[in-house]
């Protein structure tokens, strides 16, 4: 994060907006120093941006809304907001979030701490510089689980999505993937398949609500040289099954390529949940596990197919959005690999 | 495959100008952008290319493996549309029904993955 920064590149409302906030909050002189667009996020927009606030220079990173959300389910950005200072507060790594805009902003953003790190997925599963990192990172990423996962949910239970009343974990989130393949209106028989097996077959549930990330994967995850260095993009944080967390890492499609490395292409399953279970974290139920992880390519796949629509009906032009909706194969392809694997094993 | 020599105002053919349009951006647009989203962005682009090409040039075969094998399955549905009631009827939740409606979702998937992306194949099945 040490390109050569133009401080006109920020438009210039956003900054108004941004230099007030600041300045409201701390009642010190606030300036602009630096600011650069940041790659990635098809729903977010984000900017390193470094402010002087008195006689303070803070290195931050802001998130803002770009109009289109990915899913209903998304939280606003002062939830986001507050469930980000909860978490750190409960002793999570992620960047401590420093300000939110007002009410009356163009569009909803806050500044949140700028740790150092890496969370580009390719280079985190293949950088050389991060070779000993990636040897600990899978039993990190257990361990973090394990205290997201003990968030008191008290302060933000009210704020957050959770299953409605009588479903539990797994059948809310069937629930919501039928009801996005239904606004798809596509006749799909992996997903009709896959919704069906999943629905026969839904995992023993403990009735342990916890916090749940939402995005717990590769490229959501911030790694240096010691290995995790932030937990970010909290946007689908919702009450939940650990297990939902637990397997959405282990998706295919977040190890980059690294396939052998079942853990976000960094490390393995076993290694992980002793991480898990060493921080203090509740049993892990394999079964329930291999389900979360199939319903998370479900999931990935039919979201995939969300995101070639917004190209599509128009909302937002973009060659990236549509050809996602041909990547749903290699999910696609996953499912019913992994199904079959099950079924043959289970005769 | 019909005689490219009777091609009249078909020629050069559509696969022709897009193998053209993908070869531009590959070798002379993306080598001149800096900017990182730009030329990620002009990747997928020329990715895109790349697929409708790969689906062009196996497409009237590839749609007609796709139907022959759909209507070789149990209750022989005609129609994705058709198939997908099969499936929510219960038709393939017996074993051997199941595997059959596998087989073909796979090999289905697979030619998409063709197109789409061959290297995850030959990654994932070694």
């Amino acid at each position: 994060m040490t390109d050569v920064i133009r401080p006109d590149a920020l438009p210039d409302l956003l900054r108004d907006e941004l230099l007030a906030t600041v300045s409201a909050a701390t009642r010190l002189p606030t300036a602009l120093l630096a600011a650069r667009r940041l790659a990635g996020g098809a729903s977010m927009e984000s900017w390193s941006i470094d402010l002087r606030v008195g006689d303070v220079t803070e290195g931050l990173v802001l998130r803002r809304d770009m109009g289109a959300n990915m899913s209903v389910y998304a939280l606003d950005r002062a939830t986001e907001f507050c469930v980000l200072q909860t978490a750190c507060a409960a002793g999570v790594r992620a960047p401590q979030p420093r300000y939110l805009s007002a009410p009356g902003a163009s569009r909803a953003w806050f500044l949140m701490e700028r740790l150092a790190g890496e969370s580009v997925g390719r280079k985190v599963v293949r950088a050389p510089d991060l070779a000993a990192a990636r040897d600990k990172l899978a039993r990190q990423l257990g361990e973090a689980l394990a205290v997201i996962h003990r968030v008191p949910i008290a302060s933000v239970v009210a704020a957050i999505p959770r299953p409605m009343d009588g479903r539990d974990p797994a059948e809310e989130a069937l629930h919501q993937v039928r009801a996005v393949v239904a606004s798809l209106n596509l006749h799909n028989p992996v997903w009709t398949y896959a919704l069906r097996w999943l629905a026969a077959r839904l995992p023993a549930w403990d009735d342990a609500v916890v916090l749940v990330h939402g995005d717990f994967r590769i490229g959501n995850l911030l790694v240096d040289r010691d290995g995790l260095s932030g937990v970010l993009d909290w946007e689908f944080a919702h009450l939940g099954d650990r297990h939902e967390d637990l397997a959405w890492v282990t998706v295919r499609d977040w190890r980059f390529e690294q396939d052998a490395r079942v853990v976000g292409g960094v490390g393995s399953l076993e290694d992980y949940l002793a991480g898990y279970a060493d921080a203090g974290g509740r049993p892990v139920d394999r079964a329930a596990l291999v389900w979360w992880e199939l319903l998370g390519n479900l999931r990935w796949a039919v979201i995939c197919h969300t995101q070639a629509d917004r190209h599509l009906s128009g909302a937002d032009r973009s060659v990236e959005l549509l050809s996602l909706g041909r990547k749903a194969a290699e999910m696609e392809w996953e499912i019913i690999d992994r199904i079959d694997m099950l079924e043959k094993e289970a005769r | 495959m019909s005689d490219p020599r009777d091609a009249f105002e078909q020629h050069p053919s559509a696969l022709d100008l897009i193998d053209a349009a993908r070869e531009h951006l590959a070798t002379r647009v993306l080598p001149t952008i800096a900017d990182p989203r730009l030329r990620f962005e002009t990747l997928v682009a020329t990715h895109v290319l790349g697929v409708a090409s790969r689906e062009l040039s196996r497409g009237p075969e590839m749609t007609a493996e796709i139907d022959r094998g759909r209507a070789s399955l149990p209750g022989a549905p005609a129609s994705d549309g058709a198939l997908c009631g099969l499936i929510e009827a219960g038709r393939y939740d017996e074993a051997d029904a199941g595997a059959a409606l596998r087989r073909w979702l796979q090999a289905r998937t697979e030619l998409s993955l063709f197109a789409w992306n061959p290297l995850f194949l030959m990654r994932v099945k070694g």
